[in-house]
């Protein structure tokens, strides 16, 4: 039976004032984890301690060092050295990696019955987590430490004293302007997280298709749940903080596995996040607006006339060049007429009552400006919201034009289909899913058949129509997924993780690692933090990116738009993914008010 | 061969090498490293690939291109870079298994340029899976490319749709070998009381 000694890095090769003089060194052991040494004492001091204050449970005494040597007093312990992460600055170690979206957002992975009866299998059944308590044990570290210097003052070798900053800190809280401060701040911040719990459960209403169909919407949907979880997750955040820094430390073994700050680490990061995606937003907002103002006229008249060219002129080409045989092909001149006479109706339509009202230049001036306005005052983001929602509100025709093809096509084709079962003598059985024969009168053949050869010639038409269309609509598609992506990006985009990976990796544990080192005593393990791989911190996006590439860009597309499967754009669902640092649902506003009015100094 | 209290152990093949060194005193972990065989010659023979890409893409580049002879150092020094960078070195895998705490797989590889010790410290990407995790470790019997049949080691982890293969880059290993490597797990990983219930591989 192995049993381990967590030994941190500093005091293994400490050297005290006298070199020759002889080290003891202190472990701590609780329940269920294994021995975690404190500190090493000089031996002199140690002998002093005499039987009325001897070290008693949980507190042990393992090792000695003669000549540079330690020795264990007893045997079958084995050394793992590591470097104590410092909880001041939000160190920790996690044998899973940090959790940065919100846990009730993490999916439950759906195995099937038969592996769920291998995993809960008597022979692989584990009790105990003895490694999971020993890492608990090393992340506290500097907490035991404290505790059992208060606990022997005469062993410990540094003087704790609480610093000058936390002291003022505590006497300005007292202040009576700071407690005013407070009081309005927190009436402030009650009163826009109401209102915006508000909005938001408005927009959320199952029946209402705003957040379908408006980007906007859903922008605004989704500022208003960040402001509304703005105070819990404050409230997390700190209250631990207080808890830990002003209170005594509480060592009982109950609640300190409850109490372990680094459970609300990943909320801290998320909070910072949102805020510095926010002011980020904000000034790329003023960057954006103070260019589009400076070129207006410019821009004016660029976009006049770009959106008459590609939304009017462009497409009327396309339709009158579809009923005069494109390409050279000879299309069905009745039906070809008939299509391209109800498509330029629909484009003139839309000309005359959307795009000259909406594009001529003054209410394109005053667009602008008004975007301008928006983005400088709000966010980057809530502009290019409103600018793609005035691209899809433009392109209107489009979209009519492509799922009137689109049922065209589909029509003729599941015609097409049945009519040639029924030419073969078969006929589909919707009951039992599947191709049966089937005995036909002798006049439903025949009629059966020449209406499949009449469809048969008139598909090049419909199809040249529908190919054209789709086109232009998965065109129209693309350009809005882009924008749509920049504003994500400036959403959800996992900067301060990111910089923290860079700066202190270990703050963002990924797991453990363990290295195998030689020295004088022979071998040992180092326990190393290994920090979060940097794929793992865009995973949302990858699934996201992965869901957009397989609706609109992969063979499963080409095959869909064979099928006369409409290509339908559902923004919301494709961008739920993303509200995963939000918490599903939002807390209600009593509940945060009463805990905000807790945290008033008294 | 004995080096304080550490057996280490070798064992070569056509293929690939095994290295093993073991904790004997109290049997608390085991270190299986398994690294392509004749690894300075592979490593010989991909500078040669560079000299012999460099030799043909820069007098290649600088004849089809007149516009690129004013710069004719610096398209040779990018050249050169990059086909350094391109080619890397081979693969070495190491798997690291302490008693009931639970396994560690780790692999590298790295750049020819720089020497074996920096390119494991550059590149090592380790993973550890704590025993809680762990439901076994077997050897398992598949398909590979179409018509092979071959036996693989891989660890069956608690809540997860794939099984996580112990060596991937070596997957067509010696079944004796990997019988070994998984008497070592065995062993190496479960406390004595539970070996009983574990062992099942004489």
């Amino acid at each position: 039976m192995v049993h381990y000694i967590f030994w941190p890095e500093y005091t293994y090769s400490k050297e005290l004032n006298n070199i020759n003089e002889e080290l003891c060194a202190i472990s701590i052991a609780l329940e269920s984890g294994d021995q975690m040494v404190l500190d090493v004492v000089p031996e002199s001091s140690f002998r002093r301690q005499g039987p009325n204050n001897s070290i008693l449970p949980p507190y042990y005494y393992i090792a000695r060092r003669r000549d540079g040597q330690w020795i264990l007093n007893h045997d079958g312990f084995y050394i793992i050295r590591f470097v104590a992460p410092k909880l001041s600055s939000m160190q920790f170690l996690s044998l899973e990696p940090i959790l940065l979206t919100s846990p009730e957002r993490q999916e439950e992975l759906s195995s099937s019955e038969s592996i769920k009866i291998l995993f809960d299998y008597e022979r692989y059944h584990v009790d105990k987590a003895r490694f999971k308590q020993s890492i608990d044990q090393v992340n506290l570290y500097y907490n035991y430490l404290l505790d059992f210097e208060k606990k022997f003052p005469q062993l410990s070798s540094t003087i704790q004293e609480t610093p000058l900053y936390v002291k003022s800190f505590n006497w300005c809280k007292n202040c009576f302007i700071y407690k005013i401060i407070y009081k309005i701040l927190l009436f402030i911040s009650i009163s826009i997280c109401f209102i915006a719990g508000q909005i938001s459960t408005l927009l959320n209403i199952s029946f209402s298709p705003f957040l379908r169909i408006s980007v906007t919407a859903r922008q605004i949907d989704l500022r208003c749940q960040q402001l509304c979880y703005f105070p819990v997750q404050f409230l997390r955040i700190n209250k631990n903080r207080t808890l830990s820094k002003l209170l005594p430390r509480v060592k009982d073994t109950e609640t300190s596995e409850t109490q372990l700050p680094c459970r609300f680490y990943p909320d801290y990061i998320r909070f910072y996040n949102t805020l510095w995606l926010m002011t980020n937003d904000i000034s790329f907002g003023l960057i954006i607006s103070a260019m589009c103002y400076e070129n207006q006229h410019k821009l004016v008249n660029l976009l006049h006339k770009m959106i008459r060219y590609c939304l009017y002129d462009f497409i009327k080409k396309v339709t009158i060049q579809l009923a005069d045989n494109p390409l050279g092909i000879k299309l069905n001149a009745e039906l070809t007429h008939f299509l391209s006479e109800l498509f330029l109706w629909i484009i003139d339509f839309a000309y005359i009552h959307i795009i000259e009202p909406l594009t001529g230049k003054e209410t394109l001036l005053m667009l602008i400006k008004l975007n301008c306005y928006v983005m400088s005052s709000i966010g980057a983001t809530f502009g290019l919201s409103l600018t793609v929602d005035f691209l899809s509100l433009c392109s209107f025709h489009i979209f009519l034009f492509y799922h009137i093809i689109n049922k065209l096509y589909s029509w003729q084709l599941n015609a097409m289909t049945n009519l040639y079962y029924l030419f073969r003598g078969k006929k589909k059985n919707k009951l039992r899913d599947r191709i049966d024969f089937n005995y036909f009168e002798l006049d439903q053949l025949l009629m059966g058949t020449l209406l499949f050869i009449i469809m048969v010639y008139l598909t090049p038409t419909v199809l040249a129509f529908y190919i054209s269309y789709t086109c232009l609509r998965l065109c129209l598609i693309y350009s809005e997924i882009s924008l749509e992506s920049i504003i994500t990006l400036i959403n959800h985009f996992p900067l301060f993780a990111l910089l923290l990976r860079v700066k202190d990796p270990k703050r963002l544990p990924g797991g453990v690692s363990f290295d195998i080192g030689h020295d004088n005593n022979g071998t040992f393990l180092l326990l190393k933090n290994n920090p979060l791989k940097i794929g793992m911190l865009f995973k949302s996006f990858n699934i996201v990116l992965q869901q957009v590439m397989n609706n609109y860009c992969s063979i499963h597309t080409i095959l869909n738009i064979i099928k006369g499967n409409p290509i339908i754009m559902d923004r919301h669902k494709l961008y739920y993914v993303l509200y995963s640092s939000l918490p599903e649902k939002s807390v209600t506003i009593n509940e945060v008010y009463e805990q905000l009015l807790e945290t008033l100094p008294n | 061969m004995k080096t304080q209290s550490n057996d280490i152990r070798r064992i070569r093949r056509s293929q690939y090498e095994i290295f093993i060194e073991e904790e004997c005193q109290n049997e608390t972990f085991v270190e299986i490293t398994i690294s392509p065989s004749n690894y300075s010659r592979k490593i010989i023979l991909n500078w040669v690939t560079v000299f012999i890409i460099n030799y043909l893409l820069q007098s290649k580049l600088l004849l089809k291109f007149d516009v690129l002879n004013e710069y004719r150092k610096w398209v040779r020094i990018g050249v050169f870079v990059l086909s350094v960078f391109l080619i890397k070195s081979p693969k070495v895998e190491q798997i690291t298994v302490i008693k009931d705490y639970g396994i560690q797989l780790s692999h590298w590889n790295g750049y020819i340029i720089f020497p074996y010790k920096m390119n494991k410290h550059l590149t090592q990407m380790r993973e550890f899976i704590s025993r809680d995790k762990i439901v076994d470790v077997i050897i398992n019997e598949g398909f590979y490319q179409w018509y092979q049949v071959i036996f693989y080691l891989c660890i069956i982890t608690r809540n997860e749709k794939k099984l996580k293969i112990m060596f991937p880059g070596h997957i067509k290993m010696k079944l004796e070998d990997e019988k070994l490597i998984y008497q070592l797990c065995q062993r190496y990983l479960y406390l004595k009381k539970d070996k009983l219930k574990h062992d099942c591989l004489h």
